[in-house]
C-alpha cells in the first residue's frame, strides 16, 4: 500500500477522531510528578539497566533460570517453571503471562529513555522492538525457613531485552513480588472516612510510594515518627520523619540482597482542610528539609530530588 | 464564539462567519496546512480556499463539530496542492510523517487495489479504537495533522524521544492490525 492511499483513507475517518485530537486535554503534569521515584531508588533501578543485557537477573540472590526463546512470554514461563523446582518453592501455579504494552511504554519513557538509552546506545528503534515488559500472575507458596518471598497471588513484571542477531529474549530484571490482595487492602485503607490528619498524610504518602515502588521492590512498608502539626486558617502544616523500608536487591552491596533497607526523609506537608476535616489532596505540598545542621529548612519540593530523566 | 453561533452566521450569509471561524480555528487550520505544504504563503492560500469552500457549502451543510469539518477541508485542499508540487518539494512535515509510515505499510503483496478507501478508513477507525486516548491523540496529531514530534511532545508533556518511541510502537501495532485484517499480506 502506498502512503497516498493510506492518507486518503485517513482523510475519510469519522469527525470524532479529528475532534478528539483537537480538543484532547492531556493528563495534568502534577499527577505524573507524583509517580516519580526518590533518587536513591531511581539510582538503583538505573543501575540494573546499566549493568548490561548479558547480566542474569536475580531475585533475593537466586537466578532466574530461563530457557532461550524468541517468545518473551515463553522465556518468563520457563523462568517461573524452573523456580518451581527450587527447594524453597512449595507451589508455583501460573495463572497468566502476557506482554504488558502499557507498562513497557511506561518503563521506556520514565526510566530508560534519556540517560540509560544514551549510555547503552539503545536507539528508539531498538527500544521499540527489542525491549519488553512481561507481566506474570501466579500463585506461590514458599518455605519460609529458606526464603523471605511472599506467599499468595503474585503479580510480577519481568524486563526483557532481545538479542538482535539470535532473536532470543533475556530477562534483565524483574519487579518485586506484589501480593495484590495486600495491595487492594491498602487501597481500601487509603480512603479512610476521615481519620486524623497524620493518618491521612500517612495514607497519601503510602499510596504515592506504593504506586511507584511496587513494580520494583519487595517488602515495602512505611513509618511516620516525630510527628507534629499546626492548624492555621484551615491550613494544616505537619512535620515528620518519613521512613520507608524495602528489601535490598544487592546492586550496590551484595550482602544487602533480600535484607531490609531503610531510608529516611524529614518532610513538611501542607494542605488545606475541607469542611469535613479531610485533607484537600489537590492542595497538598510536600517539602523536604535541606538543612545539614541547625533548625530544619523545608524548602525543596520533593519532586526536585528526582532525576531529570524521569521528567515527563 | 460557540460553533453553533458561527454556523448560524454562515446560514445568515454574514461575512462575520468567516472572521469568527478564523478567530477560533485559524491557527489550527494554518498550522495543519503549513505542515502539509511546507510554506507559509501556500498555507495561507489553502486556508483561504478552505474558508471559501466552507462558505459555499454552509448551508446546506450544517457541520457538527465545525472544527473537524473545516480541518478536513483544509487538509484536502492542502494535500491537493502538496501532490501538485510533490516533484519539486519533499521537505514538509507531512512528507516526513508519510515516510515514517512507508515501512509500516509496505508489503510484498497487497490488496490495496481491492480495498476501497472508505473501507480502509473504517479499518483505520477500528484500529484507532484499540489505542488509548493519549496514543490516539499522538497518532492523529502526527499522521492527520502532520504535527512534528516536538509539537506533540509539548502538547502531552512528554519528551520528543518519548513521542518517537510511542509512534514506532503504534506503527508496529498498526502494521500487525492491517496484516491480521489482510489489508497487508
Amino acid at each position: 500500500m502506498n502512503t497516498k492511499k493510506f492518507s486518503e483513507a485517513l482523510g475519510e475517518i469519522d469527525d470524532r477522531y479529528i475532534n478528539e485530537a483537537i480538543t484532547y486535554e492531556p493528563q495534568a503534569a502534577s499527577p505524573r510528578l507524583k509517580r516519580r521515584l526518590p533518587a536513591a531508588l531511581v539510582a538503583a533501578i538505573i543501575a540494573v539497566f546499566l549493568m548490561g543485557a548479558g547480566v542474569v537477573a536475580v531475585m533475593y540472590g537466586d537466578l532466574w533460570l530461563e530457557s532461550p526463546s524468541d517468545d518473551p512470554v515463553e522465556v518468563v514461563r520457563s523462568a517461573l517453571e524452573n523456580q518451581a523446582e527450587k527447594e524453597y518453592a512449595v507451589k508455583i501455579e501460573i495463572e497468566r503471562i502476557e506482554i504488558d504494552e502499557e507498562e513497557t511504554a511506561r518503563v521506556v519513557e520514565r526510566f530508560i529513555t534519556g540517560t540509560i538509552a544514551d549510555w547503552r546506545g539503545w536507539s528508539d528503534e531498538y527500544l521499540a522492538e527489542h525491549f519488553v515488559v512481561v507481566k506474570a500472575l501466579y500463585y506461590a507458596e514458599y518455605d519460609h525457613t529458606q526464603t523471605t518471598r511472599s506467599d499468595g497471588d503474585i503479580e510480577m513484571y519481568f524486563y526483557l531485552t532481545q538479542d538482535v542477531n539470535s532473536g532470543e529474549w533475556t530477562i534483565v530484571d524483574n519487579s518485586g513480588n506484589v501480593n495484590w490482595s495486600e495491595t487492594n487492602a491498602t487501597e481500601v485503607e487509603s480512603s479512610p472516612a476521615v481519620g486524623s490528619t497524620e493518618e491521612q498524610i500517612f495514607s497519601y504518602l503510602s499510596d504515592l510510594c506504593n504506586d511507584v515502588y511496587t513494580p520494583y521492590y519487595d517488602g515495602l512498608h512505611y513509618k511516620i515518627s516525630d510527628y507534629s502539626e499546626v492548624l492555621d486558617n484551615g491550613k494544616v502544616t505537619a512535620t515528620f520523619l518519613w521512613t520507608y523500608y524495602f528489601l535490598g536487591k544487592g546492586w550496590d552491596v551484595e550482602t544487602d540482597e533480600g535484607v531490609e533497607q531503610e531510608a529516611n526523609l524529614f518532610l513538611q506537608a501542607t494542605a488545606m482542610l475541607k469542611e469535613d476535616g479531610s485533607l484537600d489532596l489537590e492542595t497538598i505540598s510536600i517539602l523536604a528539609d535541606n538543612s545539614v545542621v541547625g533548625p530544619p529548612n523545608y524548602v525543596i519540593p520533593i519532586e526536585n530530588f528526582f532525576p531529570t530523566q524521569l521528567a515527563d | 464564539m460557540e460553533d453553533e453561533k458561527i454556523v448560524e452566521l454562515f446560514f445568515a450569509r454574514s461575512e462575520k462567519a468567516i472572521s469568527e471561524l478564523n478567530v477560533k480555528y485559524g491557527k489550527l487550520c494554518y498550522n495543519l496546512s503549513r505542515n502539509i505544504v511546507g510554506s507559509r504563503m501556500d498555507a495561507e492560500e489553502c486556508v483561504n480556499d478552505a474558508y471559501l469552500g466552507a462558505w459555499n457549502a454552509i448551508p446546506p451543510a450544517k457541520p457538527n463539530p465545525l472544527s473537524a469539518y473545516i480541518c478536513k477541508i483544509v487538509r484536502n485542499i492542502s494535500l491537493k496542492l502538496y501532490y501538485r508540487k510533490k516533484a519539486a518539494k519533499r521537505s514538509s512535515t507531512y512528507e516526513i510523517a508519510m515516510q515514517e509510515l512507508e515501512a509500516c505499510l509496505s508489503a510484498p503483496n497487497t490488496v490495496e487495489n481491492e480495498i476501497a478507501t472508505r473501507e480502509l478508513a473504517r479499518i483505520i477507525e477500528s484500529f484507532l479504537d484499540t489505542l488509548t486516548e493519549e496514543n490516539r491523540f499522538i497518532f492523529m496529531r502526527r499522521y492527520w495533522f502532520s504535527d512534528s514530534c516536538r509539537e506533540i511532545a509539548g502538547s502531552v508533556g512528554l519528551t520528543e524521544k518519548n513521542i518517537s518511541v510511542r509512534l514506532t510502537r503504534i506503527r508496529q501495532k498498526m502494521r500487525q492490525y492491517l496484516i491480521e485484517r489482510e489489508v497487508l499480506i
